[in-house]
């Protein structure tokens, strides 16, 4: 393994040759269609501050609205609820992602190989499932959880409330936690076990070892997970607007939405500098952890691990399974349960099913052209977006050291931008250019939109994936005589394209459950499918936006087991005896 | 008392048997290694001394002490064996400085507070390590690291040190002088020692006894002398650098050396006696290192045979010679310079090999 590195390193280093050339003039216009995507939404953004008008008509400049906004107490009140959001939820999620995923790797617990799995969808489900689920799971006046707990102990007994602080924070760390526990799974398999060996050798216990070795080890990766748990607690739309519209709790991401969506005319500029506030706080978090990475002492975290002994938790065991069990009951069935119960009930609260509503959402034309939108737009959007984090990553590969980290942070800008000032920042951006004005309200500014909102998410796919392919194999490639954009397609795309389809899976089943993107950029005669569940939500329909909701996630369901298919399919069609040696050549490196 | 007293220990990855019955004592101060290719088996041995492992069978007792008794079911967990151990990787934990790093066993023994640091200084300047006290890990040398790593194990005093493989992941001149570093420190503390390598030529130079293993079981147990010069049979000769074998009847002993009849060869050769004198007339393998292959011009005197050179080499230092005597294949290394024309391909040669560079081994069934 080391001998590998020390041979690698050369070619990786001192030599970049360079297969992905496009010349200068093609790296230019590459540079400059990842600014247009990238940077200048944030750019006029920030320039929409001070504009009077909404984009693309006549206005003057002024400083009226950054005045009127940060003047305001009730901003800061917003800025400190979603602070406190953020900051609940992800240490809650952490802690839960965090012991089940030692759960998982180091634990003999059983009922741990179902972690993975559970976690899987709950990280797959729409924000939108929970919000609507747990709003009818935690009524006080007719939630499951509430009947159940009446039904059990006096009938005047209201245990459970979605629509408090609590509510919202323990539904949103639900969520959370897989997310946390995906991002840590990988680090606690991945920690050298003779770091714990090592202690227990020096005299100290397993509690101790816990204490004293594995979790100060994994402080970077847990650092890593609170940050970019923040970051999403703060940007995250469909949690807060569904639950915290009846909580009559106020948000940053909230506020952007009303100013835009309920003021008419919409103020765009109180979006603009309501939105630059999540930017800078996000912003500062962002740099706080690289500072943080960059320090060091926290790189040689991984090694060999190959032996798999684990802790026997002895009677601990129990509570592992239990905690594993109530988990999967709480983020996953009861959802479920009460979504499609709901689904069937003619109002809530009724116990008398029929199909009723299923039948009535199919009658509505609009459902099929909802789900035509849906389809179209997700699985193109993340389509698009992984290839051409597949051309970024490629062209950075073999790029001077400048462009490859300019193509990489511009990718990664999105992250600071919550989905809702994101839209704003690209109505800004698309309206003034003249020949680009025509996209406004059309599918096609919303298909933009949530390629550039799932960017990060199949950057960071990509890069993984491209890590793992020698340089040697490229550059074999070339010498046989292949052209730059033939080595991407027969060798790069070819090498890793299980982790391309699995990237377009995930960034497809996050795009086909997004909200807050596409609500504000699509014109409300052509709806998805999260948007019709919304509206039907405000119209005071819900048994019928359950069974939309229902009708959403099988559509997702069957794209992921199509998806699945294809996977299989495609590692069947590859020929067996040329894989294991492309794998043996990619995992020296 | 620090002895390891190991007892038909058998260790099981699933299915697959990794220690297979094995019995071994390693006396109070002595430095033991254990040698063999990768999945012999040492590594999971020493783990199974360390605790970290739990065998399927056997007892281990350190120091008198009982601490593992499978059939028992009585196991004595790691940290509370009181041991010290040297990792491959070295496991020095990246988020504490390298004095907290070797204060570490210190503070879990409950040491009195005010003698840490005298205890923590006194076992960094044994390895040399002295001024980098307030480091961290990260930014040493994989040399450093190493000897961070054995200031930790041994900062405790432990009765008993386990090395696995620690100089594996070091470059060959580092390598070295490690080795005599260790050496040194040995002689100096007496710990008993635990060594596992795959190494000969470490194993050589730092043990009192080397356990050569093989798929789980033990080919050999010997002083490093014994192990070099009278292999218990092919595989350990192999394994310890012997290149030429052949296969020869024994004809009968004259004085103290054994005479016998290499397969085919007209000529008969002397060699030593192995402690197990075989029969007239048996099958035994003679087994001769490539450097005790003498190349001498034809008609001098001695125990010499005539060989033809098929092809020679130029191997740096030494040339090799690839000959042919009487249909055996042998390869010959010499420290002559490029071949002159009487070693020439397709010259005879004569061959001179000494009867006590002859190891005469038990045929293979």
């Amino acid at each position: 393994m080391t001998r590998d590195n020390a041979r690698a390193l050369p070619t990786s280093v001192a030599h970049r040759w360079r297969v992905g050339r496009m010349g200068p003039w093609g790296i230019a216009l590459l540079l400059l269609a990842v600014a247009f995507l990238f940077i200048w939404p944030v750019v006029m953004q920030l320039m929409g501050m001070f504009r009077m008008a909404a984009p693309g008509t006549e206005g003057s400049w002024s400083f009226d609205a950054v005045a009127r906004v940060y003047g305001s107490l009730s901003t800061y009140r917003y800025l400190w609820n979603s602070l406190v959001y953020g900051l609940t939820t992800t240490l809650l999620a952490t802690a839960m992602g965090a012991s089940f995923a030692f759960l998982a790797a180091h634990s003999n617990t059983w009922g741990r190989s179902l972690l993975t799995p559970v976690m899987l969808l709950v990280f797959a489900a729409p924000n939108l499932f929970y919000a609507i689920s747990w709003s009818l799971l935690a009524d006080p006046g007719t939630g499951l959880l509430n009947v159940a707990v009446r039904a059990l102990t006096r009938p005047d007994i209201t245990l459970f409330n979605a629509y408090t602080w609590t509510g919202l924070i323990v539904v949103q760390a639900l969520k959370l936690t897989g997310f946390c526990y995906l991002l840590l799974l990988g680090p606690f398999q991945g920690m050298n076990r003779s770091f714990e060996e090592a202690s227990l050798i020096s005299g100290a216990g397993r509690f101790t070892t816990l204490l004293r070795v594995t979790i100060p080890l994994m402080a970077p990766a847990l650092f890593g997970v609170v940050i970019v748990g923040i970051v999403f607690g703060l940007g995250t739309f469909d949690i807060p607007q569904i639950l915290g519209a009846l909580a009559n709790i106020d948000f940053l991401s909230t506020e952007i939405f009303k100013s835009i969506s309920f003021e008419v005319p919409p103020d765009y500029a109180r979006a603009s500098a309501l939105s630059l506030f999540v930017m800078l706080v996000l912003a500062v978090l962002l740099v706080a952890q690289w500072r943080v990475l960059k320090a060091g002492r926290f790189v040689t975290v991984t090694g060999k691990s190959n032996r798999q002994n684990r802790w026997d938790l002895g009677g601990w065991r129990y509570l592992g399974t239990a905690a594993i069990l109530l988990f999967t009951l709480f983020a996953l069935l009861l959802p479920l349960v009460q979504l499609i119960l709901t689904s069937l009930q003619p109002t809530i609260g009724v116990y008398k099913f029929s199909l009723a509503n299923y039948q009535a959402v199919f009658r509505d034309r609009q459902t099929v052209q909802a789900f035509n939108t849906t389809g179209l737009l997700a699985v193109s959007a993340g389509l698009l977006a992984m290839l051409l984090a597949a051309l970024l990553g490629h062209v950075g590969r073999h790029a001077p050291r400048w462009i490859e980290r300019y193509l990489d942070s511009a990718t990664l800008v999105p992250i600071v931008m919550p989905g809702v000032s994101l839209a704003v920042g690209l109505l800004w951006a698309y309206i003034s250019i003249p020949g680009l004005r025509s996209l406004y309200g059309t599918f096609w500014l919303a298909l933009i939109g949530v390629m550039v909102a799932v960017m990060p998410m199949a950057s960071r796919a990509v890069r993984g994936a491209l890590a793992q392919i020698a340089r040697e194999l490229e550059e074999a490639a070339a010498i046989s005589g292949a052209s730059p954009a033939r080595v991407l397609w027969d060798i790069v795309i070819r090498l890793m394209s299980r982790s391309f389809l699995a990237g377009w899976l995930v960034t497809a089943i996050i795009a086909a459950g997004m909200l807050d993107v596409p609500i504000m950029l699509l014109s409300s005669t052509r709806p998805t499918v999260s948007i019709l569940v919304y509206t039907q939500l405000l119209a005071g329909a819900p048994t019928q936006a359950c069974a939309l909701l229902v009708l959403l996630l099988v559509a997702v369901m069957l794209l992921a087991v199509a998806a699945a298919a294809l996977i299989a399919l495609r590692n069947r069609l590859a020929r067996r005896q040329v894989y294991p040696t492309i794998q043996t050549v990619s995992s020296g490196v | 008392m620090s002895d390891i007293k190991v007892e038909s220990l058998t260790c099981r990855y699933g299915r697959s048997v990794a220690v297979d019955n094995i019995d071994l004592a390693v006396r109070e101060g002595e430095f033991l290694s254990l040698l063999g290719p990768s999945g012999c088996g040492k590594t999971t041995t020493l783990r199974c001394i360390a605790g970290l492992e739990s065998p399927a069978g056997g007892r281990i007792s350190i120091g008198g002490q009982l601490v593992a008794e499978v059939e028992r079911g009585f196991v004595v967990p790691p940290n509370k064996r009181a041991l010290g151990m040297v990792f491959q990787s070295y496991a020095l934990w990246p988020h504490m400085s390298v004095f907290a790093n070797v204060a570490y066993p210190l503070k879990m023994r409950s040491t009195p507070r005010d003698q840490i640091p005298t205890k923590v200084r006194k076992a960094l300047e044994l390895v040399g390590m002295a001024e980098f006290e307030q480091r961290g890990t990260s930014e040493l040398s994989g040399g450093q690291q190493q000897r961070v790593a054995l200031a930790r194990a041994l900062v405790a005093e432990p009765s008993v040190l386990l090395l696995d493989e620690p100089l594996s992941n070091l470059d060959s001149s580092l390598r070295t002088h490690m080795r005599r570093e260790l050496r040194r420190i040995h002689r100096e503390i007496r710990t008993t020692c635990v060594y596992v390598t795959h190494d000969q030529l470490e194993a050589a130079t730092l043990s009192d006894r080397i356990v050569v293993m093989r798929s789980g079981r033990i080919q050999q147990i010997g002083t490093p002398p014994e192990i070099f010069s009278t292999p218990a049979n092919q595989w350990v000769a192999e394994f310890v650098g012997y290149d030429n074998f052949i296969p020869a009847t024994v004809i009968g002993l004259e004085g103290n050396l054994l005479i016998v009849q290499p397969r085919n060869w007209p000529v008969r050769v002397a060699a030593q006696t192995p402690s197990q004198c075989p029969s007239a007339g048996a099958g035994v393998t003679l087994a001769i290192r490539s450097s005790a292959l003498a190349l001498n011009r034809p008609g001098s005197e001695g125990r010499s045979f005539e060989a033809r050179v098929v092809d020679s080499m130029f191997v740096g230092d030494l040339t090799e010679f690839v000959l042919d005597a009487h249909g055996s294949r042998l390869i010959a290394r010499a420290p002559e310079r490029a071949p002159t024309g009487s070693a020439a391909g397709g010259a005879i040669v004569s061959v001179h090999l000494p009867p006590d560079q002859i190891v005469v081994l038990p045929a293979p069934q």
